[in-house]
Parts: C-alpha cells; structure tokens; sequence
C-alpha cells in the first residue's frame, strides 16, 4: 500500500492539439459573463519607452452567438458598447451618442474555406499542449503556436478544460516590442443572460447615425477585384501567406483596394491607392537586415509600411517582422 | 403652437447657456415640437464637428510678418490699430484662415488619412479563423477606427 501510495500519479491525458483547436474555435456551449483585460504593446516612443494600450471590458456570453461587451474608461463608467445577436451588431459610443450598426463579424461568406484555412494554419505552425497554471480560478491548458517561417508572432491560448472558453491569449515577437493580451480577471459560467442584454441597438435615438457602409467587409475574389478595379494582386506571399478576399471601398472619393491575406493565424492587409496614405511622423521604425522600401511605423496593428509603384500607392499592415515585411513588399513590387 | 426657438435664444440652449424661465419655456416647447428639436441637434451636431475639425498655428514667420506690418502701423494709419477696427477684420481673417485649412485637408489633392485602413485592418481580423474577440473588438470599435464607418462611404468602382 505503501509503495503505491509513493508511485508517481498517471499523467493526465493532454488533449491532442487539433482537437483542443476545434473545441476552442466552436461556439460557446454555456453562458458566461466575466471581466476582461485587453494590453497591446507596440513599438517604441521617440524616447525608447514601449508605447501601450490597455483597455478593460466587462463581457456577457449567450450561446450560440449573442455577445455583449461594455468598454470602460479608467473611473469605470461604460465609454462604448459593443453587441452581436449573431446577425447585426451595434456599436454605440455613450459620449457622443452616436451607434454604428452592420453585420456581425463572421456573417460573411470568406472566400477561403474554413477547411482550407485550417489547413493553413497547420501547415504554418506547430501546435502544442501543454497544462498551464489556473487563470481566473480555472484550470485551463495551453495551446500554443509555433510559426515555422522566421518574422512571425508565437501565440499561445489559456483553454478552460471544462467550459473550452478561451481564457487569455497572448501574442508575441520574440525579442520584439510588439505583444497583444487579452484575460479574464474573473469569470462566471453558466450564469443566465438575459435576453435584452443583446438586442442590437438601432440608430433611431437622437444624435445617432447608421453610415451605408457600416461595419461589414465585403469578400471579393481575386478575379472580382481584378473586374472592379483593374488591380492584380498575386494569390500567395512569402511566410506562408495566401489570399484570403478582397474589398474595395472609398475614403474623400478615392478608391482604395483591401487585399487580405492569411497564413492561418495571423492576417496581412495590402491596400492599394491612388493618393498617399498620411503616416504618423512618430513611432518610426528603423530599417534592418532588409532594405525598406518606404516608410515603416509602429501602430496597434501591428506594422505599418507605405511605397510607391509608378502612379500607385500600397500600404501593407501585419504583425510580422520588419524583415519580412521588405521581403513581402519586394514581391508585389 | 408657440412661436418656434430661433436664434440666440436656440444657440444658448444648445450651449446650456439658457437659465431658469427662458429654459423652461424652451424645453416645453421643445416637448411637443419636433422641428424645433431637429433644430438643436443639428446646431449641437455642428458644433461637435467645428470642435472635431483640425486647429493649425499660425506659421512663426507669417505671425511676425503680420506683427510687423500691422502692429508697428505709421501714425496716419492709427486709425486702424483701434481694436474696434481689427476685432472683426480679425475675425474673418481667422475663419477664412481656419476654412482654408479645412477645406485643404478635404482636397481630393490631399493625402488620405491612414485611420480607416487600419480600422479596415482590424475589422477584418474579427473573421480571422482564430481570432481573440475580444482583443479583436476592443481595437475595432474604438472611436479612432470608428472613422472606417466615416470615411468610407462603400462606393465600389
């Protein structure tokens, strides 16, 4: 008895890495509401700080896709609100009285299928399980990516193991001064929801307006781009990034042209334009390894870098390496 | 109906300038009146726009060059250093100034503004096949990315 009582405990079983992937991506499978805590940190200020942006949320869950969240400003009152019935969703800014409302995120006809973007995804990173200390009283496990092309963020999920719900995530370059966060400070599941928590907010209140764009991308094929706007683009980037959609919309009567691309995780835009885009002046970047060739700053989106090709203008965003983002940039030049 | 709120009297109100009987009256007519309500809005919404509108110095150069024209004026010329004269010279002077830099930053000649491409950026992380919603959310609702909704008016070409 002794000897049993002194044998090493059977590691428990680690869940397969996919299989954890698919249960995390699932939609919700019980109520929840919690308290949130996003920090992103990007790039240097011209006085070497690591210049940041910290937002706190409270988040209430009805499954299968209602979701509301109420951003708060540092006293605690609620600055903006955010709420998806699964079909619409509104944005409502308390200041100013204005509401925003379009089709929720993930309404939308992709033009890669999810299949294959996971299929992406696989190819481009290592997953991995691993358990994990406890994050808002939970256990959880963590999952982690791993990106096989050198420039690439590692990111890594803090799965509760009962509920599946996605309790902290973290974003990173090694090495780097760009990192994005999100966790739970407290959570409660299976806590009820009430239903009026999540009606979109219309725009008939006074003050407020709808905007005929609202919120909701479109998804363009290559070819449809190409029929609309003359543009080409090519269906594949260095790092493992292949084209996603495409849109095209207007800002001050000047087309712009939105081509996303994917490597699974993480996206990359590549915008093309008649007019230069203003940059910031500050939160410039440095060139490296990879001479640049425009413009590079530090935004909350990651990078930011502009050039020129004959009368057009591009500005690509990603949260990728310097580096990469040249090498990415000679190949659409 | 009563008489409608019309000019200084619907300006102070929108600027909560308005006190005690004369306010009352306003709200109560403002109640039951909806043109008149349309009215402050729209004067309120303007002047959240003048208040948004971007503020330029005036350049170092030009404000001496001013001062030396204008400010060290001959004797015969005192006349127009009164400022009874230059308040309201002045005035239009500013606002012509201010019209011009604004109408200049909405010149098709113009740069674009980087803002609604990152918040096109961080719209579409949010259909990403792993997104953090809630990382996602709090960029692309935030009242900076909120002028993707603005500026972009969705014509397509």
């Amino acid at each position: 008895m002794l000897a049993a009582a002194l044998a090493p405990a059977p590691a428990r079983a680690l869940p397969r890495p996919e299989e954890l992937l698919d249960a995390a991506l699932a939609a919700p499978s019980v109520p929840y509401q919690g308290h949130v805590m996003v920090t992103q940190w990007y790039g240097h200020s011209a006085d070497g700080r690591v210049r940041s942006r910290t937002e706190e949320m409270r988040v209430y869950v009805r499954p299968p896709d209602q979701v509301r969240r109420e951003f708060l400003t540092l006293d605690g009152t609620v600055a903006r609100v955010l709420i998806s019935d699964g079909d619409r969703e509104s944005v409502r800014l308390v200041k100013s009285g204005r509401t925003i409302v379009g089709d929720a995120a993930g309404t939308g006809d992709k033009v890669l299928a999810p299949e294959l973007e996971r299929a992406t995804l696989l190819s481009n990173y290592d997953l991995s399980v691993s358990t994990a200390e406890a994050v808002a009283g939970r256990a959880t496990w963590r999952l982690s990516f791993a990106p096989k092309a050198a420039g690439k963020a590692r990111q890594t999920l803090w799965i509760d193991r009962e509920t599946k719900i996605v309790l902290r995530l973290k974003r990173w370059q090694p090495g780097r001064p760009f990192a994005s966060e999100a966790y739970f400070v407290s959570i409660s599941p299976r806590k009820e929801q009430p239903e009026e928590l999540f009606r979109v907010e219309d725009s008939t209140g006074v003050g407020s307006a709808v905007h005929a764009r609202a919120l909701a991308p479109r998804f363009l094929t290559l070819d449809q781009l190409r029929a609309r706007s003359g543009s080409t683009f090519p269906d594949k980037l260095p790092g493992g990034f292949i084209f996603e959609s495409a849109d095209v919309f207007s800002v001050r009567k000047s087309p712009v042209r939105h081509a996303r691309y994917t490597d699974g995780l993480t996206v990359l835009s590549v915008f093309q334009t008649d007019r230069p885009v203003r940059l910031p002046k500050n939160a410039a970047i440095p060139a490296g390894r990879e001479a640049l060739p425009g413009p590079l700053r530090a935004s909350t989106a990651g990078k930011v870098m502009q050039w020129r090709v004959g009368p057009r203008h591009y500005v690509m965003m990603s949260d990728v390496s310097r580096d990469l983002m040249a090498e990415i940039a000679k190949s659409l030049r | 109906m009563k008489e409608h709120i019309v000019g200084e009297e619907i300006s102070a109100l929108s600027d909560g300038a308005l006190s005690g009987a004369a306010r009352a009256r306003a709200e109560a007519h403002l109640a039951d009146c909806g043109a008149c309500r349309r009215e402050l809005e729209s004067l309120r919404h303007l002047k959240r726009l003048l208040a948004a509108a971007p503020r330029r110095t005036l350049p170092a150069d030009l404000a001496l060059n001013l001062e030396h024209r204008y400010v060290g004026a001959r004797p015969w010329t005192a006349a127009f250093t009164r400022p009874a004269f230059w308040v309201p010279v002045g005035a239009v002077a500013a606002a012509a100034l201010a019209f011009s830099v604004w109408s200049r930053s909405l010149s098709p000649a113009g740069d674009l503004p980087l803002e609604p491409l990152l918040a096109a950026h961080e719209r579409y992380s949010a259909e990403a096949l792993v997104p953090e919603p809630n990382l996602v959310a709090s960029s692309y609702s935030d009242p900076l990315t909120l002028t993707y909704a603005d500026a972009a008016d969705g014509t397509t070409e």
